[in-house]
């Protein structure tokens, strides 16, 4: 059955992208990130993540991909050390970040205090099947004030 | 051959440190590398492409193709990649376009990206 939705899904993306050239990646653009480069996931693994007060938030230690689109949906974040907490992890919604070029490394800026980050939904060990549940993905969204986006939603305008 | 439809078997997210390594696998069962390396465009977070290492399978040294991420199938077992499929015989390999270094900057222009998403028949969908 969830294949069958899954499928179904992907059609209905398709069917957006064949009518409307781009609308569907155009929907989810970050107009806060100028990046004209691709970049190499495992560049990104290890990269630190600054505050809008420049603060040290900690770094990535994964990006979680949606296999059947190829979207980057998470970034796991490790954030430890700037709550003075054990090493704890939280999943963010990949358009909460600003990603500029800083000659040939990538400057990742998050805009979260403590307040932020303590409250922030977080990951246990690798079990990411869970993140891809929309029931459990939308409240981090929501939480991060990303807006969601499902390529299912795209039937009912 | 649609590449897109049913491309993998089970709703999971893939956790990129788990998809580099990974093997790939044509439609024949041969081996034909494995993954190098994903390259996601920022401001859209969407994958790209996959660096794929073919030197072994090609016969030749370090020989790496950009292959669009939609070109491929996947199979998972458990929440884990268990290997990709890519419809590439070794004819198709050979002329495919290739990477040098890590010069990714050029594959984000549609002048460089487009040909190759045309090479493995697969839709162009960027509005640069």
């Amino acid at each position: 059955m969830k294949t069958i939705l899954k499928t179904i899904a992907v059609s209905l993306l398709l069917i957006v992208v064949g009518a409307g050239g781009s609308v569907a990646w155009a929907k989810s653009k970050n107009p806060a990130t100028n990046y004209s480069s691709l970049v190499g996931a495992s560049e990104i693994k290890g990269t630190h993540v600054k505050n809008l007060q420049n603060q040290d938030l900690g770094q990535i230690d994964e990006v979680l991909i949606d296999p059947d689109t190829g979207q980057v949906r998470f970034v796991i974040l490790e954030v430890g050390g700037f709550l003075g907490l054990g090493a704890t992890r939280i999943a963010v919604p990949l358009s909460a970040f600003q990603i500029t070029q800083e000659g040939n490394t990538s400057k990742w800026v998050l805009d979260a205090d403590k307040e932020k980050l303590k409250n922030a939904p977080k990951v246990e060990g690798k079990n990411y099947q869970r993140l891809y549940i929309r029931a459990e993905a939308e409240p981090i969204f929501v939480y991060w004030r990303i807006k969601w986006v499902e390529p299912e939603s795209s039937s009912n305008p | 051959m649609n590449a897109t439809a049913q491309r993998t078997e089970a709703a999971i997210l893939l956790a990129a440190s788990e998809v580099k390594g990974a093997r790939v696998i044509n439609f024949q069962n041969e081996n034909i590398g494995d993954v190098d390396e994903l390259l996601i465009e920022p401001d859209t977070g969407q994958v790209r492409f996959a660096v794929l290492s073919v030197g072994g399978f090609l016969g030749l040294g370090s020989t790496k193709v950009a292959v669009p991420w939609l070109a491929f199938q996947i199979v998972s077992e458990r929440g884990k990649i268990k290997y990709m499929m890519l419809d590439a015989t070794r004819e198709r390999l050979e002329k495919a376009p290739r990477v040098e270094g890590k010069n990714y900057e050029r594959l984000y222009l549609a002048n460089a990206a487009e040909p190759i998403f045309v090479y493995w028949d697969v839709e162009w969908t960027a509005e640069r």
